[in-house]
């Protein structure tokens, strides 16, 4: 055992002398790409391969983000790395030869290369207007490394904010720089994510928890899973300086049940670290010790509300608790608890590794850093896109997304999930930033076309609300089931002159009385729909 | 060798977790796993081991919509029918698969063949329409080709 600064430089010394030699190619794996044959392609790539005798590797990787251009292949080796999008199974060998040399490809039409410039025809990554309008920090990894290979992380950057602070920090300093950034959480709340680190470490009692919340279950959302399976150690790596800046030794990895590719990722990759030191006592020879334990959901929205989180670690129904006490005070068992969510803690790493005074050049003036939002829907460029808060909705879905699919026109845009809004065209150049006019939610943008009923997706969104509440408060259990009752006679077309004015009583109350924020935001997309749709 | 009895599996499987209340849903995860739902003597099993009342385990299976107290069919199909799947021509997809395979939404064919579903959200929005095949997610759905997604997948 030495000190942390010769323990880390002997793990990046064996990562670089690990480093593989031959060229590599990297499918686009992650949950998206498996759902269009991913898998197939990497099978037919690997079968390729050993036709033509050739000694190149083929590795699932997770996703870039361009999932519209599912199934992509990246090619690794002497250079910039070079990403073939539109790979299928029959012609994944086919494909081989170009990809090898970073030639075009006829039926590859979104084929570029990571830099600026082009070569042999392959244009550059400004040329992809999916890329040139992002702000690429936590995703920058994705797809581009080996998620289940702990030594490519270590390649790519990882772990060097860590032991950084291991090696010469202190957990006041990070509290200082993570406070000085304005980094809010990004799980829905965007709560001061110092605010609670610091709270924790204050609070009388031991152990002190860490909970990571990687319970992603608003539909239309899916952007930490894009985190995970693609970059999972930088999940972990942000873990790790949040447990050691809250003074927590104790972690828990709650998945969602659904996200079956991040769980296994994950579970990986905590294997990795434990093995290599990152995880367990004394953290690279330092006085920082920390365990974590994975675990998983089995669905249900309300899950992802905290408090029902730690309900259901403690082996109970997922229900929310009355708050005050706050979890940083009395959470798991009692304990101060933080509880952070995937994309909060994703964003630590290159914070603490690059400073505050970095992280304010990010953002508006108000709020500061990047934002992922997973679009989908009636956009002709589905996809997770990470770019500066204070973007518009134009931006996403225009600039980046390409439009409405189809070339039809655009209806309306909800962003935020069950829980968020239903937008109409004319509000689309509104800055998204938390405490903004619509609430963002955790970030997903479903486009909707001319042909969408906007009184069918209230009604979906507010069936799915009632469906999902825990049935703990009364405004929610009964204020959404009859909110989904008065949508549905409004859709039969039976409807009292009343009926409208009927539905936002009930929603004002469901917003004031419900327990949980979930409740609360319930009645979001019904009364948008109404205010902004009034001719549905 | 002689057969082991269900129970005696369950009893089995259930040693890998320690006997905390904090287990129970990990347990009752485990149960599910090997027998694909929760039958009332395996939540008797469970309560037995994890020591928490039958009544609260039984709170507990029942509110996790993954938790099934109801044998599903040997296949499982699960079609999406949350916003972005839906605007992408999910309830046609839906609707195709329960006239082909001849089963409604939400119930288990008569001779247990197939169990036939709708989900809130499967979380791969960027390739809607999307369906879940015995646990596998499959997507950009044709509704015309969604039986064959069926059949191709049969014994996998």
């Amino acid at each position: 055992m030495g000190t942390s600064q010769e323990q880390w430089r002997l793990l990046r010394d064996r990562a670089q002398s690990q480093e593989p030699s031959g060229p590599r190619l990297l499918v686009g794996a992650g949950s998206c790409g498996q759902a269009v044959g991913a898998l197939e392609v990497a099978a037919e790539l690997r079968k390729g391969i050993e036709k033509l005798g050739l000694r190149v590797a083929v590795v699932e990787s997770g996703c870039t983000g361009m999932c519209y251009g599912a199934v992509q292949v990246t090619l690794l080796g002497d250079g910039v790395p070079a990403t073939y999008s539109s790979i299928t199974p029959s012609n994944a060998s086919a494909s081989l030869a170009a990809i090898l040399k970073k030639q075009t490809l006829s039926f590859s039409p979104e084929a570029f290369l990571w830099s600026s410039d082009s070569q042999n025809g392959l244009p550059g990554v400004n040329s992809i207007p999916f890329l040139a309008g992002q702000r690429r920090i936590l995703l920058e990894r994705c797809g581009l490394l080996d998620p289940e290979d702990i030594l490519d992380a270590v390649r790519h950057g990882a772990y060097g904010a860590l032991a950084g602070i291991l090696t010469e920090g202190n957990p006041s300093q990070v509290i200082a720089i993570v406070k000085e950034s304005g980094l809010v959480g990004r799980g829905g709340a965007y709560f001061p994510v110092a605010v609670k680190w610091e709270g924790c470490r204050a609070a009388p009692g031991e152990p002190k928890y860490l909970v990571v919340n990687a319970e992603e279950g608003e539909p239309g959302i899916f952007k930490d899973r894009h985190l995970m399976e693609g970059n999972p150690h930088g999940l972990l790596e942000g873990m790790l300086i949040a447990a050691y800046a809250a003074g927590s030794s104790r972690g828990f990895l709650f998945v969602n049940g659904e996200a079956k590719l991040s769980f296994q990722r994950l579970s990986r990759a905590v294997d990795q670290a434990r093995s290599v030191g990152l995880i367990g006592k004394r953290i690279l020879g330092s006085d920082f010790s920390f365990e974590v334990e994975l675990r998983q959901g089995s669905g249900g929205f309300v899950l992802g509300e905290e408090t029902a989180l730690l309900e259901s670690i403690e082996g109970r129904r997922a229900m929310p608790r009355v708050r005050p006490p706050f979890p940083v005070e009395s959470g798991l068992w009692g304990k101060p608890t933080v509880i952070n969510n995937v994309e909060t803690l994703s964003n630590v790493p290159a914070l603490i590794g690059q400073g505050a005074g970095w992280f304010q050049t990010l953002g508006t003036g108000k709020v500061h850093g990047t934002k992922l939002f997973g679009l989908s829907g009636n956009v002709a460029r589905p996809g997770v896109a990470e770019v500066e808060l204070g973007r518009t909705l134009r931006d996403l879905i225009f600039s980046l997304g390409g439009g409405v699919a189809g070339g039809a026109g655009l209806k309306a845009v909800l962003l935020g999930g069950p829980s968020g809004s239903l937008i109409p065209p004319q509000e689309l150049d509104l800055p998204l930033e938390p405490g903004g006019k619509f609430p963002l939610g955790s970030g997903g943008v479903v486009a909707l076309d001319d042909h969408c009923s906007i009184l069918d997706i209230a009604h979906t969104l507010i069936r799915f609300n009632a469906n999902e509440s825990c049935g703990k408060c009364t405004p929610c259990r009964e204020g959404t089931a009859r909110m989904a009752a008065m949508i549905a006679r409004l859709e039969q077309g039976r409807v009292p002159s009343t009926v409208s004015d009927e539905i936002e009583n009930l929603s004002e109350v469901v917003r004031l009385a419900s327990l949980c924020g979930l409740g609360q935001a319930a009645p979001y997309s019904v009364l948008s729909g109404l205010r902004y749709f009034p001719e549905t | 060798m002689t057969t082991e009895s269900q129970e005696d599996q369950i009893l089995r499987v259930l040693q890998i977790f320690p006997r905390e209340q904090t287990y129970l849903l990990p347990a009752l995860q485990k149960v599910q796993e090997e027998l694909s739902y929760l039958p009332l003597w395996a939540l008797d099993s469970v309560s037995e081991y994890i020591r928490v009342p039958k009544s609260e385990v039984y709170g507990v299976a029942t509110h996790y919509p993954e938790l099934r107290l109801r044998c599903p069919g040997r296949r499982l199909i699960r079609v999406c029918t949350g916003v972005s799947c839906r605007v992408k021509g999910s309830l046609e997809v839906l609707r195709t698969l329960a006239e082909d395979l001849k089963v409604r939404p939400g119930e288990t064919r008569a001779d247990g063949e197939v169990t036939l579903e709708e989900v809130g959200c499967c979380f791969v929005c960027s390739v809607a329409p999307v369906l879940e095949v015995d646990g596998v997610f499959k997507g950009r759905v044709q509704s015309l080709s969604a039986a064959s997604l069926v059949d191709d997948s049969k014994g996998a």
